[in-house]
C-alpha cells in the first residue's frame, strides 16, 4: 500500500519547498497537500479508509486554523491516533502548548533553511513512517 | 456645674447642637459657623436639609425621619453649602429624645478627609487607567512579536530556500555570476533571519516572567559549553572552566540565554596571533556573584566598552565576525531583568574579560 503523508499548508512556497526537501530526503512517501482547515478535514473525511501515515499541519491557515483541525481529527474515533506533526513558523508559547494539549505528537518549526528541511524530512520519515508501527494498527 | 459643662459645649472643636423633632437647630455652639460661615442666628432660621447637598438629600431625608419618630440614633456623612457656595463634608451622629422633641446632634467637619480619599480615590483610577494601557500595549507587542516571527520569516525561508534549490538543482544552468548572485541571496536571507530571532528573544526577555530561584552554575554552563563542542573542537579553543562556580539567585532560562551569548562571543573573536583559551570561574562581590567569562581574543577599544552592550552595536564587518549587534544588548537586559549587571574588561589585542553579576542565594533569600 502507498504511503501518504497529508500536508495542511497554505503558503504555495512552503509547499513546494517541503516537496522538494522530502524529494531530496529520498522520502517515498507521496506528500498529499490541504491548502486550508476546511479542505484538511474533507479530505480525512473522504479518506476514512485509507487515511495517511501522518498529517503535518500548519497552525495559521486561513478560515480554521490548524489547531481547529487538530482538535476536530482528534474528536473522530478512527483518527484520534493518526500521528499529527505540527510544521509551522510560530514560536509563540501558547501555540506549543496549546498543540500538545490538544494531542498534537510533535511540534517541529519550520526551518529557516532547505538543508535543515531536508533533515527534518529525513527524520520525520525514519520515525514516523519507517520504525514506527502506525499508532493506528496497535491492538 | 452648668457653667462648667456650657464651657465645654462652647469651646468643643465639634459642631454641638440641639434641634427640635423637625431638625430646626435651637442651640448651636460656634464651632458651626466656623465650619460653615452662617451666623447662630442665620443657622436657627435655616433647615439642615435647604443646606444639604441635592445627592445627599434622599439619604438625609431618611435620617431626619428615623429621628423624628423617635427611632434612635441616626449617622450619615453628607456634603453640606458653606455659605460662600462651596461644600463642606460633615460626619454627624444623632440622638432623638422624645420624651423632650428634642434631637442632640454632634457633628464633624470630615472634608480634609474626604477630599484625600477623593484624590486616592481620583490616584488609584488613573493608576488602573494606565495599568490598562499598558496591558493593552503588552498584547500588542505580542501581537507584534507574532507576526515578525510568522509573516516575516514566512518569505524569508521562500528566499533562502528557493536560492539553495537553485544552487543545487540549477547549478549546471546558471553562470559563475548566477551561482553567485544565489549564494549572496541564500546569506543575506539567512542573516535576516538570524536578526528576526535575536530581535524575538531580547523583545521577550524585556517582557519575560522572571522568578527567581537558587540554582548552581556549574550544570548550565556545562550544558552550554556542550552546544558549542563543535566550534570550540574546529577553532581549536582551550576553555577551562574552574569549577565549582557555585550557586545564584536568578532565573534559569534568562541565565542560559545570557551567558550562552557571552560564551558564543568568547569562542568568536579569536586573535589570529595566538591559541585561543577561554577561562570562566567566579567571584564572591558581596551580595553578587560574579560570573567571568574571559578570553584572549582581539579584545575592544575602552571607548567602546559601553557602546557594544546597546542595541544594534557591531564594531566589525560581518564577513570577519558575523554577528546581528543584539547578542550583547540581550545580556545586558537579562542580567538587569534578573537583578543584576554586566560590565567589561578588555584592551585592543588583550583579550576580554566579560562579567555578569547575579544575585547570591543566600543573601537574596534572607532579604526576601
Amino acid at each position: 500500500m502507498e504511503t501518504k503523508i497529508l500536508h495542511v499548508e497554505d503558503n504555495p512556497d512552503d509547499v513546494v519547498l517541503t516537496a522538494m526537501a522530502f524529494r531530496k530526503a529520498s522520502v517515498s512517501a507521496r506528500l498529499e497537500v490541504a491548502t486550508d482547515g476546511h479542505k484538511a478535514i474533507s479530505t480525512l473525511s473522504n479518506a476514512a479508509a485509507s487515511p495517511p501515515s501522518c498529517v503535518l499541519l500548519d497552525i495559521k491557515l486561513p478560515s480554521i486554523s490548524g489547531l481547529e483541525v487538530l482538535s476536530w481529527i482528534r474528536k473522530q474515533p478512527q483518527l484520534k491516533r493518526l500521528p499529527v506533526i505540527m510544521l509551522t513558523s510560530s514560536l509563540l508559547p501558547g501555540d506549543i502548548n496549546q498543540a500538545y494539549d490538544l494531542g498534537a505528537n510533535s511540534y517541529l518549526i519550520k526551518p529557516p533553511n532547505l538543508e535543515t528541511l531536508v533533515d527534518l524530512a529525513k527524520t520525520i520519515d525514519h520515525y514516523w513512517l519507517r520504525t514506527n508501527t502506525p499508532p493506528s494498527m496497535v491492538p | 456645674m452648668e457653667t462648667r459643662r456650657n464651657r465645654f459645649f462652647t469651646l468643643a472643636l465639634d459642631m454641638l447642637g440641639i434641634a427640635d423633632s423637625n431638625g430646626r437647630l435651637l442651640q448651636l455652639n460656634p464651632s458651626w459657623e466656623s465650619v460653615l460661615g452662617y451666623s447662630e442666628s442665620e443657622l436657627k432660621s435655616i433647615s439642615g436639609l435647604d443646606l444639604v447637598h441635592p445627592s445627599d438629600r434622599e439619604a438625609m431625608v431618611k435620617r431626619m425621619e428615623h429621628l423624628r419618630i423617635g427611632a434612635g440614633p441616626a449617622q450619615l456623612e453628607a456634603r453640606y453649602r458653606h455659605k460662600d457656595g462651596s461644600y463642606r463634608w460633615l460626619l454627624w451622629s444623632a440622638v432623638p429624645f422624645p420624651v423632650e422633641n428634642l434631637i442632640y446632634i454632634f457633628a464633624r467637619d470630615i472634608t480634609p478627609r474626604k477630599e484625600a480619599e477623593c484624590k486616592v480615590a481620583s490616584l488609584n483610577r488613573e493608576l488602573e487607567q494606565r495599568l490598562a494601557a499598558l496591558t493593552a500595549i503588552n498584547g500588542e507587542l505580542e501581537a507584534f512579536n507574532y507576526s515578525i516571527a510568522h509573516d516575516l520569516r514566512t518569505p524569508l525561508r521562500s528566499m533562502s530556500g528557493f536560492a539553495k534549490a537553485l544552487l543545487e538543482d540549477e547549478s549546471a544552468n546558471l553562470s559563475s555570476m548566477g551561482l553567485e548572485y544565489a549564494t549572496r541571496i541564500a546569506r543575506s536571507a539567512n542573516y535576516m533571519d538570524n536578526l528576526l530571532l535575536d530581535m524575538l528573544a531580547y523583545s521577550r526577555l524585556a517582557a519575560a516572567d522572571i522568578r527567581p530561584e537558587p540554582f548552581s552554575l556549574d550544570e548550565p554552563i556545562a550544558e552550554l559549553l556542550g552546544l558549542v563542542e563543535k566550534e570550540v573542537r574546529d577553532r581549536k579553543v582551550k576553555v577551562e572552566v574552574r569549577a565549582p562556580l557555585g550557586s545564584v539567585f536568578a532565573h534559569l532560562p534568562t541565565f542560559k540565554q545570557v551567558a550562552t551569548n557571552l560564551i558564543s562571543n568568547s569562542i568568536k573573536f579569536l586573535s589570529p596571533d595566538r591559541a585561543p583559551c577561554v577561562t570562566i570561574y567566579t567571584t564572591n562581590e558581596g551580595q553578587f556573584v560574579r560570573l567571568w567569562i574571559q578570553d584572549n581574543g582581539i579584545g575592544i577599544a575602552p571607548e567602546h566598552h559601553d557602546k557594544i552592550f546597546g542595541l544594534f552595536q557591531r564594531l566589525h564587518d560581518n564577513q570577519t565576525y558575523p554577528g546581528t549587534g543584539i547578542g550583547l544588548a540581550l545580556v545586558r537586559k537579562g542580567a538587569e531583568r534578573m537583578g543584576g549587571r554586566v560590565g567589561v574588561e578588555s584592551r585592543p589585542g588583550m583579550g576580554s574579560r566579560f562579567w555578569v553579576d547575579l544575585p547570591a542565594p543566600q543573601l537574596a533569600q534572607n532579604g526576601n
